[in-house]
């Protein structure tokens, strides 16, 4: 049994790619070949055209696992201080190092205790923090999220946005699309071992696609129902599909026979269309 | 070398520690008691003096000596690759710019040179207290011991998930039928299996010879140190090819 078959993709330097898939789809899977940690058992998987080992054995990746699987005994600083150790940052700069990555995920406050003191949220902030220990070329990150509160979540998302630089490559598994979306440049839709479909997820191009709308209105329900392309009520609010151009012109149009629009927001994101066709497929 | 994995061995040296105490602990556990009794019931200057007291807590001493030190081999040195990839601690470890098998080379190492340390603390603290007794032998026969041990349970670990357990199987049937080819007219698949196995006889043999003050045999401690030394480079070479996960 392949866990994956036939994939093929590129991650160019600056680009943060997603990988998204249902359970079992092989990303986990992909994310061990790509750290070495799993040979493919045909084909190659090249970082900056060497094998992975013999490129993380050169200069490391920034990596935070689905799961964190560090031995809960471990005090927070103790664990970042052996992961900075391993890394290979220099004794007198590794306080500096932890002290700045305990800071970055708002830990400060559980740095004196031991990891299996912490909650899940926490402790996938240490999983975090031990990834920002180091400058890296490459950054990898399962789940991000994973167990992290919403306050957390959109944090992430800056730490992210953050970490973009012109030399660097980003990969971020994710079952959250919404997640995906937003700090990803394209997506890999994973499913049966499969690349199934890489979706382009920056603004100018999933604007150009006809996508499904949530509009919410004041008044002038009749109108905007009559006007906007393939509309129909979804409880309070309307419902259609339109790329960005047809919907001001129907907008447009509907507002000018009185209706009052107070919300327009996409019902569904192309990146979520594309994953249910690719899945379902 | 990696400069990272060396830096890491006082982890390890810390993460060995609390295990590096149990030959000590197995020491007192075997040689407690009698030794306490004989010293309670003589007191410890005759204990010190009398020739015949001498000699008794010295055959207790070589007695406790010798089974902490092999079961202190046994239970002390595992543990090192088996639980990182069950646990998953690989995924953060090496994801660092280390090299695997230098990673558990260091460990190996580091758990080795500890738990010979403990073999000089044993023979030096038995002397301060009681009879001065010979510390050379005692240590190189712990190192021989541990590198013995230590290539068998880090091979094991690179194979299976279960080191600990694979190391006392193998040491309990390599014992046994090792003695049994040595004491008898033995089939020859028992003598075959004998010799495939490690070499814990003749290891037993090297440190009786040594602890008595002797010449050990030659051949046995040649097998016995290339077969552990064939070991730990085994293991290390699997290391290096194996998947780092299963």
């Amino acid at each position: 049994m392949r866990a994956v078959d036939g994939v093929s993709f590129t991650v160019a330097a600056g680009e943060v790619v997603g990988v998204a898939g249902p359970n079992g789809a092989g990303k986990s899977t992909l994310i061990a070949m790509l750290l070495g940690l799993l040979p493919p058992t045909e084909g190659a998987v090249r970082i900056d055209g060497l094998a992975p080992r013999a490129f993380i054995e050169r200069e490391g990746v920034a990596y935070l696992p689905e799961l964190m699987s560090l031995p809960l005994q471990w005090g927070v600083e103790e664990a970042l201080d052996r992961l900075a150790t391993l890394q290979g940052v220099p004794a007198p700069a590794r306080r500096v190092a932890r002290d700045r990555a305990i800071e970055a995920v708002g830990i400060e406050a559980h740095r004196g205790k031991r990891l299996k003191a912490l909650s899940k949220g926490n402790l996938q902030r240490v999983g975090l923090a031990q990834a920002l220990l180091s400058e890296r070329r490459l950054v990898v990150f399962d789940e991000p999220t994973h167990g992290l509160d919403p306050v957390w979540t959109a944090r992430f998302r800056d730490i992210v946005a953050g970490l973009r630089a012109p030399a660097r490559a980003m990969l971020i598994a994710s079952h959250n699309l919404d997640e995906l979306e937003r700090l990803c440049d394209r997506v890999l839709i994973v499913d049966r071992g499969r690349v199934q479909r890489v979706v382009d997820v920056r603004g100018s191009a999933a604007d150009a696609a006809p996508r499904r709308w949530r509009i919410a209105a004041a008044a002038g329900h009749e109108a905007l129902l009559a006007l906007l392309p393939e509309a129909a009520r979804a409880g309070d609010a309307i419902e259609c599909r339109a790329d960005v151009a047809a919907l001001n012109h129907a907008l447009a149009a509907a507002i000018a026979q009185g209706a009052l629009v107070t919300g327009v927001a996409p019902a569904e994101s192309s990146l979520e269309q594309a994953f249910r066709a690719a899945v379902a497929s | 070398m990696t400069t990272s994995a060396l830096a890491y061995a006082r982890w390890h040296a810390r993460d060995a520690l609390p295990r590096a105490l149990a030959p000590v602990a197995l020491f007192a556990a075997i040689g407690g008691v009698p030794l306490w009794s004989i010293v309670g019931g003589n007191g410890i200057d005759a204990v010190r003096t009398d020739p015949e007291l001498v000699q008794l807590t010295l055959a207790v001493y070589r007695q406790a000596m010798s089974s902490a030190m092999t079961l202190g081999a046994v239970l002390m040195l595992s543990g090192w690759v088996a639980e990182d990839r069950d646990r998953g601690h690989v995924r953060f470890l090496f994801a660092a710019p280390v090299v695997a098998w230098q990673h558990y080379l260091v460990r190996a190492a580091v758990g080795i040179a500890l738990f010979a340390a403990c073999f000089l603390a044993i023979p030096l603290g038995f002397g301060a207290l009681l009879t001065p007794v010979p510390v050379l032998p005692v240590f190189t026969s712990a190192l021989l011991y541990a590198v013995l041990f230590g290539g068998l349970a880090l091979l094991a670990g690179a194979i299976t998930r279960r080191d600990g357990a694979v190391v006392i199987v193998v040491a309990l049937a390599a014992a046994l039928l090792q003695q049994v080819a040595l004491a008898t007219e033995a089939p020859s698949t028992v003598t075959w299996l004998a010799a495939l196995l490690p070499p814990v006889v003749p290891a037993d043999q090297v440190r009786s010879a040594w602890l008595a003050g002797e010449s050990a045999a030659t051949g046995d401690l040649a097998r016995t140190a290339g077969y552990a030394v064939g070991m730990l480079v085994a293991a290390l070479a699997i290391i290096r090819r194996a998947p780092l996960v299963r």
